[in-house]
């Protein structure tokens, strides 16, 4: 029996090359689609923009924490030898700020790598380890050498028949329907 | 053509052989894929976890009979222990380096061998974290190097170098651990999804987090993982200086020099490769990696050990000159004792090995024989581990009051711990091997893809 | 009715062997016993006689506390503050008395520290003429002899545990027998004793038994004089040693010592004269590293050396350096001379040093009668060993000496010990002579016994226990009341009745004071000089002379580890003694530090390891006494023992012996292995004539770190190198007021050792003559301490008053501040040195106010911060500022020369303060910035040659 539209993902379809799926997005593009995703073995340059995203607030996340690592442990410090236990070391003055930088240089590259890494995965909503993409037959992330581009069905324009006709003209290696 | 190849960075010489993506994916998820691997990888695997436990074993001896089992006394109060964690951090840094800082300078001929020198630099480090702690006289108490808000429990003083070390390692094994989990992801996707097994699809899905190459995904991957990279850049700078403060900041002669933290840095690289090297040629031997570890990679790993080599004599030289120009009487017999003294026959084996073997990689001859590479550079990783040794005992023996000089000699327990760490050390390698693909698949599929197009 | 002590007493002797046991068999102490023992638990069986298993020695601890019980008792009748206020023992509160202890025989005064009746520590007795307030390494370890886990526990008859009771009986017995033949058959061998109590009793025994013989063992005897020598330094211009070391043996050399060093205290603002040594030696010693100009002559040679001296002094022309300006100086000092000859040296030496002496006699020093150290008649261990030959000796009693380890090699001790039908013995081992006895009774230790004893002037003082004996201990007095027939005195009736002459207020003052007022021996004028013959010696190719060891003292002190493990002075040899020579013997020798030398008397061949140590007289090798003397199953015997190279009429120069290279190699631990300083500026000397012109010493170098305020006290010390004769009794106080373990010889031989304060010698010039100097090295207490600085875990940081603060409890252990020590004073704890086992009796040594460190921390000097602040305690109770010397440190306090001063350098008053700004006064290592708060008075010399410097 045929799934109905609500049921569906969306439509999936397999590309020989990275340039082949390019072609295709950038037609889906033309032809008013949004709601579009591919899937690629390795990333392609600029696939992101055909598809209409491409923009990543991460780098400024990362430089905020970095930030919050260098001045909360300088604050740490300082509080520590200033006010919570303030104590004669080596006849050194209390605050001897220049040996405070070293663990203030560490905790700020702490603190970014921890945002780059988690900032990534949450941007990302990872890990997720149902996907409807997987219920595709043709999809694989093993090969290396397949090229998928993704209509979702939610997709104001999406129309199965009309969709599968053009993929077929963009030449997809095979084309079909993701289940939910 | 060949102008484009040059301008975009890359050299055909990196990626031998012409398998398509799917070949390459399908030969490298191979070695962990594989039900079986042939009985002599576990022969290997087995004598050096043989090896290994002797690691174990003596740890717990030092941890039951106490830290004077090893050979330590006053003066000469640091010994073995210290020695190794230097020379395991240094071995990390080369991993770092091809994995972070090539990757910036769009080095893609670092694609093939950056999983397995990430791998190396994180168990080196792994290992180097446990020496100082197993140092201690009282290790239980280690975490008191932490500012823990724990009222039986003193503030760590900020000016120690240990505390920077503390910051300095645990920032560095954090870093890299994420930057390797992250590069590994993808490649956890393939095996995946290419492995028959439930288990096994079980085991990678749930590490590959439900990774499926989406096109946005990939785009924020590749935001945060040159981030990473950026992050860990100045690490490989950092690390090996933060522990090169320990001797600068003290006031021994011979501890007390300024010219360290380049020094100990470009040793640390020099060592570093060493180990890559050490590692690769087995590797591609044994496993036919011939095409993805090419001559190339070996030939350039041996270029930059020839830089940090030369670096590193450059480094001896200046020690030497500026004990006798600063016309101090404890750095001049300091430097004098170095090389007639009691432990003289370090100080020359040391150059003997950093030094004189250095020459020989001048010749594109040596750097492209794998075996005399891989030969050059067991002694170079013998070389650098005896100069932390004259670094750190033979300058203790003979600071400021004769009164107090005295040798110190190792104990069994310190050859144990070493051999051991080593022995320990190879075992996880194939144990890594056996488990995870030892390249990075998909980056390897980009280069191909990247090579096709400059043709 | 009210249980007298004397009563309790002999109830718990009788009972307290049956007090714990666990069959009735045992109890009974049956041989079946014994066999069955041996039988069934052999391990229990071997540690059975001296048991020092935890259960036992558990057991014996409650015996003792229950015996201290009656301590408390029997000072009620003695020891002075309890009589007046009992309740003045506060817990917590340390209380001291004065008693003597015992070297050689004669009396050192001390003060005694006890906590809660434990004796801890030992200080000099400033009103006791030997002590002067100064101690000696022995006297610092008596409290650990007292505590020694291998003393002597019960009374045994053969191997069985008996009671001294039983002992008793049997002694009456023998006693009825004896009468009949006027004593005739029984021998009574005794060390060298200078006790009054003693001497009655021994002349009532010979008056009861005329025929009774006594017999002397004192293998350390030097020549015998019909006088002793007291110097003056303080009126001597020239002091010359003839092989004397005056500084460093004898039983006056505390008072020599200070004398010595204040003769020589110069200051800008003070004293700016100091006498001049001249040392002429054929044995390294302290004295000699203190001359200021020495000749070695070998001991052969010593003789006719010094009748060439003699001759010179008389024409007024010496053939060499040394002569011709000790010549010119003798002639300008007037009878401002003293000679004092070695106490080893001939008879000859002697007389000329007389002779010499003759202008200066009463100026420079004063002649007294020798102080009897035995009965007048007694006989040697020749005329023992002959008379058990004949027979003349059938019951012998040997108290308190071990005649099998000292005897020479001529002399069958064992065999004669063999013929005598009962041999009674009294010591505190179980050594081989009490193997050999029938009976053997434990001894009391000194802090353990009433008694009296006699200083080098002749002044007694009484011994005082401060802890009821820990064992079944008796003191020699109560063996010879015994033997009179008096069997229920104690040995405080006995000394009690010795100073009957003392009232009990007058008994009391004695008892507090430590000394028995105006007992100094009367001056007497110098008996006829008999003139003596050069003897003429003749030199073997190599001369080997016996000395003995510093601290061990010919064996006494063997069993007691603190002092194996204390450094000696000159060769920092420890756990053991050596061949020492010079370089150059060395080299004729072919040996090198390490290599066996075999040293053969006729048949007799004895193997020690070589050690090169300068400042020994060429061809002479050197070999120390006191060492090999087993003393019991659970002690293990240290180092070899020289006393069966003897033979009769040579007992220290060995004529005839032969030496040379031996197969393998022994052990050598010392405890500094680098003897030259290496050009580099440590020990600072400053000639006399020098110091007026020489400007205030070197500002301290600028600092980029502000200067932090002490809002109390500032401490510091300064160490006076001029002072310092390199005794080493400043460490041995701080190690047994600071708790610092004993590691034994592995340890020590891997450098682990736990000293926190170590004299350093140095040696400087030529090899074959060198001078040697001191440096005392306590932490430097550096303002700005490397040390703290790089601590991870501010376990060492500074204190409010300026002290370098180690915080036992935060360390981890990374030992990065004894790396970044430039003075290397910082202890570890490599293993667990301190034995936490209650069950040994060393566990009451502990001082209390002293944490004891755990293994894996650091651990150093801390100017003795336990005593500062019991001074801030009773500064804050009395609301008065603390008092300059009111705090002493403990190597301070034990200084014979009062080389160390101590106290607050923020008031300029303070005599630290005005140490400090002498001219002389500098900081080791000070072009490190590390501003130490201890800092030293370089070495002023005096030189002979220095004299023209200043015209």
């Amino acid at each position: 029996m045929k799934p109905s539209e609500t049921e569906t993902h969306g439509l999936i379809a397999a590309f020989a090359t990275p340039e082949a799926l390019m072609k295709a997005a950038g037609r889906a593009r033309e032809r008013g689609f949004t709601r579009l995703d591919a899937f690629t073995p390795y990333p392609v340059e600029g696939l992101v923009e055909k598809l209409g995203g491409g923009t990543s607030r991460l780098p400024v996340y990362t430089f905020i924490s970095g930030a919050i690592g260098f001045f909360g442990i300088l604050a740490l410090q300082f509080y520590s030898v200033l006010i919570a236990y303030p104590i004669d070391v080596g006849g050194r003055p209390l605050a001897s700020w220049p040996a405070f930088l070293v663990p203030g240089f560490e905790c700020t590259i702490l603190g970014a790598a921890f945002t780059a890494f988690f900032g990534m995965l949450v941007g990302n909503r990872l890990p997720r380890l149902y996907h409807p993409v997987f219920n595709a037959q043709s999809f694989s992330f093993a090969g290396g050498d397949r090229f998928y581009l993704l209509i979702a069905s939610d997709d104001p324009r999406y129309d199965r028949t009309k969709l599968r006709r053009m993929l077929h003209r963009l030449d997809a290696l095979a084309i079909e329907e993701v289940l939910e | 053509m060949a102008e484009a190849m040059r301008s975009d960075g890359i050299d055909p010489a990196v990626l031998a052989g012409n398998e398509s993506n799917r070949a390459i994916a399908a030969e490298i998820a191979a070695i962990p894929l594989a039900p079986k691997l042939p009985r002599r990888f576990w022969w290997g695997f087995a004598a050096f976890f043989t090896i290994g436990l002797l690691f174990l074993g003596c740890v717990s001896y030092l941890l039951a009979a106490g830290i004077g089992t090893i050979g330590l006394n006053v003066p000469a109060a640091w010994g073995f222990l210290i020695v190794n964690t230097v020379w395991w951090i240094g071995i990390g840094h080369a991993g770092t380096l091809i994995s972070a800082v090539l990757l910036l300078m769009r080095q893609n001929w670092r694609n093939s061998i950056n999983r397995f020198a990430e791998a190396m630099t994180l168990m080196a480090v792994a290992l180097a974290g446990t020496f100082p702690i197993l140092h201690l006289g009282r290790p239980q108490y280690f975490y008191w190097l932490l500012p823990l808000p724990v009222t039986h429990m003193p503030w760590p003083n900020w000016r120690s170098p240990l505390v920077w070390d503390f910051f300095a390692i645990a920032t560095y094994i954090i870093v890299s651990l994420l930057f390797w989990f992250m590069g590994l992801v993808p490649d956890l996707a393939i095996l995946r999804d290419r492995a028959k097994s439930r288990g096994k699809q079980r085991i990678y899905g749930f590490f590959a987090l439900g990774w499926r190459g989406s096109a946005y995904h990939w785009h924020r991957y590749r935001i945060a993982y040159y981030l990473l990279a950026a992050l860990a850049t100045p690490l490989v700078v950092s690390v090996h200086s933060v522990i090169s403060l320990d001797f600068t900041s003290a006031i021994i002669p011979g501890y007390h020099s300024t010219i360290f933290p380049p020094y100990f840095v470009a040793g640390a690289l020099y060592s570093g490769f060493a180990m890559v090297i050490t590692i690769a040629v087995p590797l591609r031997h044994f496993f036919g990696l011939e095409d993805f570890i090419t001559l190339k990679h070996l030939d350039n790993a041996g270029k930059v050990m020839l830089a940090s080599g030369a670096v590193v004599a450059y480094g001896y030289l200046c020690e030497s000159f500026f004990a006798w120009y600063s016309g101090d009487q404890f750095e001049r017999y300091m430097m004098w004792n170095r090389m007639f003294g009691d432990y003289a026959w370090t100080f020359w084996f040391m150059l003997a090995c950093n030094v004189g073997t250095l020459q020989l990689l001048w010749f594109k001859r040596a750097r492209t024989s794998p075996w005399l590479l891989f030969a050059l550079a067991f002694i170079i990783n013998t070389g650098m581990w005896v100069e932390r040794y004259v670094i750190v005992v033979t300058s203790l023996t003979r600071d400021f009051l004769p009164s107090s000089w005295q040798n110190v000699l190792p104990t069994w327990v310190d050859f144990g711990i070493l051999f051991g760490s080593l022995g320990l050390f190879f075992a996880m390698m194939f144990l890594f091997v056996r488990l995870l693909p030892l390249m990075t698949i998909f980056e390897v599929q980009e280069l191909k893809h990247e090579l096709k197009e400059a043709q | 009715m009210p249980v007298t002590d004397k009563d309790m007493r002999e109830e718990l002797a009788a009972a307290e062997p049956a007090r714990f046991w666990r069959s009735l068999e045992e109890r009974a102490r049956t041989p079946a016993f014994r066999r069955m023992l041996d039988a069934e638990f052999p391990e229990i069986a071997e540690r059975y006689a001296t048991a020092t298993d935890r259960r036992t020695a558990l057991k014996l601890l409650g015996a003792s506390l229950l015996m201290a019980g009656m301590g408390t008792a029997k000072a009620a009748e003695g020891i002075a503050p309890y009589v007046e206020q009992p309740e003045n023992l506060v817990p917590g509160e340390p209380q001291f008395y004065a008693s003597t202890l015992n070297e050689r025989g004669y009396g050192m005064g001390v003060i005694v520290e006890a906590h809660e009746g434990r004796p801890t520590k030992i200080e000099g007795n400033p009103n006791h003429p030997a002590s002067l307030g100064g101690t000696d390494p022995i006297m610092q370890a008596a409290a650990f002899s007292l505590y020694e886990p291998t003393r002597s526990r019960t009374v045994l008859k053969g191997n069985e545990v008996a009671t001294w009771g039983a002992f008793q009986a049997e002694v009456a017995e023998l006693r009825e027998r004896a009468l009949l033949q006027g004593g005739a058959g029984i021998g009574v061998v005794i060390g060298p004793n200078t006790s009054l109590t003693l001497q009655r009793l021994f002349s009532q025994l010979q008056q009861a038994m005329p025929a009774l013989r006594f017999y002397l063992s004192d293998p350390l005897a030097g020549t015998p004089r019909p006088y002793a020598v007291l110097p003056h330094f303080d009126e001597a211009k020239i002091v010359v040693s003839l092989g004397a070391d005056f500084l460093g043996e004898g039983p006056g050399r505390l008072a020599a010592a200070r004398g010595f060093a204040d003769s020589r205290r110069v200051r800008a603002g003070g004293q700016r004269t100091m006498s001049r040594l001249y040392c002429l030696e054929s044995i390294a010693s302290l004295t000699g590293a203190k001359a200021d100009s020495h000749l070695l002559v070998r001991p052969s040679a010593m003789d006719e050396t010094v009748a060439r001296l003699a001759t010179a002094m008389q024409s007024g022309t010496g053939d060499d350096a040394f002569t011709t300006a000790l010549v010119r100086d003798a002639r300008a000092a007037g009878n401002g001379l003293l000679f004092i000859a070695g106490e080893r040296e001939s008879a000859f030496v002697h007389a000329t040093a007389q002779r010499l002496n003759q202008p200066s006699a009463g100026i420079t020093h004063t002649l007294i009668a020798p102080v009897a150290t035995a009965p007048a008649d007694s006989g040697s261990l020749y005329d023992l060993v002959t008379d058990i030959g004949v027979g003349a000796i059938t019951s012998l009693f040997v108290l308190d000496c071990d005649l099998m380890h000292s005897a020479p090699a001529d002399l069958d001790v064992g065999a004669a010990l063999e013929h005598v039908s009962s041999l009674y013995h009294h010591g505190l081992h179980v050594d081989e002579t009490a193997r050999k006895a029938d009976w053997h009774v434990p001894a009391t230790h000194d802090l353990e016994s009433w008694g009296d004893l006699r200083a080098f002037d002749g002044t007694a003082s009484i011994v005082q226990p401060l802890i009821a004996p820990l064992y079944q201990g008796r003191t020699i007095a109560e063996l010879a009341a015994a033997l009179t027939g008096d069997f229920v005195s104690s040995s405080l009736d006995l000394t009690r009745a010795t100073w009957a002459q003392l009232d009990d207020a007058g008994w009391r003052e004695a008892l507090k004071r430590g000394v028995i007022a105006d007992t100094a021996a009367p001056a007497i004028t110098a008996p006829p000089l008999a003139e003596i013959a050069n003897p003429v010696q003749e030199a073997a190719q190599i001369d080997v002379v016996l000395t003995p060891d510093p601290f061990l003292d010919g064996g006494t002190h063997a069993a007691n580890l603190f002092l194996t493990e204390l450094p000696r002075p000159l060769t920092k040899l420890v756990w053991g003694n050596a061949a020492e020579l010079a370089p150059a013997t060395a080299q004729t020798l072919g040996v090198a530090t390490g290599d066996l030398i075999e040293i053969g008397i006729d048949k007799q061949v004895l193997a020690l390891p070589a050690f090169i140590s300068p400042g020994q007289a060429p061809d002479t090798v050197v070999v120390p006494l006191g060492f090999g003397r087993w003393t019991g199953e659970d002690s293990d015997t240290v180092g070899t023992n020289a006393f069966p190279l003897r033979r009769r009429g040579n007992a220290w120069l060995l004529a005839g012996a032969r030496v040379k290279k031996g197969q393998g190699s022994g052990r050598i631990i010392t405890t500094q292995e680098h003897h030259a300083m290496e050009g580099r500026d440590i020990v600072r000397d400053v000639p006399l004539a020098a110091i007026a012109d020489e400007g205030p010493s070197a500002q301290e170098p600028p600092s980029l770190y502000p200067p932090y305020e002490m809002p109390e006290e500032a401490w510091g010390m300064s160490i006076d190198l001029t002072a310092c004769i390199g005794c080493n009794a400043c460490v041995a106080a701080c190690q047994a007021e600071n708790n610092s373990p004993v590691v034994g010889p592995d340890e020590m031989a891997v450098g682990h050792d736990m000293h926190w304060l170590r004299v350093d010698r140095y040696y400087a010039g030529d090899p074959e003559a060198p001078e040697t100097v001191f440096q005392p090295v306590p932490c430097m207490q550096c303002e700005d301490a490397p040390c703290e600085v790089v601590c991870p875990v501010n376990a060492t940081v500074h204190t409010h008053d300026g002290l370098n603060a180690q915080v036992y409890n935060r360390c981890v252990g990374t030992r990065y501040c004894s790396q970044n020590c430039p003075y290397k004073v910082r202890r570890f704890n490599f293993f667990q040195y301190q034995d936490f086992d209650e069950g040994s009796p060393l566990s009451l040594l502990m001082n209390p106010n002293v944490s004891v460190r755990e293994r894996g921390v650091m651990e150093k000097c801390t100017y003795c911060v336990q005593r500062i602040s019991a001074a801030r305690i009773q500064s804050e109770i009395s609301d008065q500022p603390i008092a300059d010397g009111a705090v002493q440190t403990a190597c301070q306090q034990a200084c014979p020369t009062r080389a160390i001063t101590f106290g607050n350098i923020k008031d300029k008053q303070s005599a630290v303060a005005r140490e400090k700004t002498e001219p002389h006064s500098y900081a080791l290592l000070e072009e490190l910035g590390t501003r130490p708060r201890t800092t030293y008075l370089a070495r002023v010399t005096n030189r002979p040659d220095e004299d023209k410097g200043n015209g």
